[in-house]
């Protein structure tokens, strides 16, 4: 393994680039100081696990990353809300709209109705810390709830007035 | 950075216990799994935004109305990564790990926690199993894992050749 895996993989000096972009330029130092090389263990672990990449290329690398600590993937969000509720739905062009308006179950009025069983469902003698926890995320889902709202209701405004120069031209 | 919050390691398995009996918030709520996971993708969406203090909100109100999800567990741990707080993504990374043990994004951000706190055979470890999991080399996680072995392999042989 004298050429160094990043070598072997077509990708030099791996820390002037690559791993700086996702986030682990840092490594360098730390890795120094994390293995102990008295023992001789740890290289050979590290050979081992090269062969499991054998076909890992540099496209996969750069195009294929998590960039920063990765979340769960059913909780990864890369781009906006609204692609959550469409993930669920068939993807047919003709109702994209309809599934935006339509996102998922958590309403304004879903929201509301938690806040309500919340303050039903738990008593004073429930722990104070996980009440303040649910309110506070039930607050921030009713506040995008809110704001996904109003975004679509633009869309509508825009949609409609462009359909009326639409009609008027 | 790393002891910004470490009172909470003290106060959360106290709330986390009591949220578990009798019944979990989420079933008492009648929370579903689409409803749970779509809040959890509005804290994804903070968390990419990079609106942590949003996104911490969500997470830690997600651990506390579903105490057993290993998917909550593991966004909080990967948002106490990304903030340095070694000791608190420690607790939720190795709980997401007990109750789901194919959790790839826990074992890569638990390796990332151990590689700072000097573990470097337990961090290997990690990235092993997360790689395994994904031998078809399409999990964003997993590649990260990937990438992270190549940068300790180049590293360590930079240190050989010095």
């Amino acid at each position: 393994m004298g050429a160094g895996v990043g070598k072997m993989f077509g990708i030099d000096k791996i820390f002037g680039g690559l791993l700086d972009s996702i986030g682990l330029g840092a490594l360098k130092p730390l890795v120094n100081v994390a293995f102990d090389f008295a023992t001789g263990n740890v290289p050979g672990v590290l050979q081992d696990l090269t062969s499991l990449m054998s076909n890992f290329a540099n496209g996969s690398l750069t195009n294929n990353v998590a960039s920063r600590p990765p979340l769960p993937e059913t909780f990864n969000s890369q781009d906006n809300e609204y692609r959550a509720a469409a993930d669920d739905q068939p993807a047919t062009s003709a109702n994209a709209c309809a599934r935006r308006q339509d996102n998922g179950d958590l309403s304004s009025n879903r929201v509301g109705q938690l806040f309500k069983l919340l303050g039903e469902v738990f008593n004073s003698k429930d722990p104070s810390e996980m009440m303040t926890k649910l309110s506070d995320l039930f607050k921030l889902v009713s506040e995008n709830a809110q704001n996904r709202q109003t975004i679509q209701n633009a869309r509508t405004n825009v949609q409609f007035f462009g359909g009326s120069s639409t009609i008027t031209a | 950075m790393n002891n910004q919050n470490t009172s909470s390691i003290k106060t959360s398995p106290v709330w986390l216990k009591a949220a578990t009996n009798p019944r979990s918030p989420r079933a008492r709520l009648g929370v579903t799994a689409k409803e749970f996971r779509e809040m959890g993708r509005i804290g994804g969406m903070y968390y990419n935004r990079g609106d942590l203090g949003k996104a911490r909100t969500v997470f830690e109100g997600l651990v506390a109305m579903d105490p057993e999800s290993s998917d909550a567990h593991a966004a909080l741990g990967a948002l106490f990564t990304r903030t340095l707080e070694n000791d608190l993504a420690l607790l939720h990374l190795s709980r997401a790990i007990e109750l789901d043990d194919e959790q790839i994004a826990a074992y890569v951000n638990r390796a990332e926690v151990r590689l700072r706190q000097q573990q470097g055979e337990a961090a290997v470890a990690d990235l092993k199993r997360a790689i395994e999991l994904d031998p078809q080399q399409k999990n964003a996680a997993a590649n990260r894992a990937r990438a992270m072995v190549m940068g300790i392999h180049d590293a360590l042989e930079a240190k050989s050749v010095m």
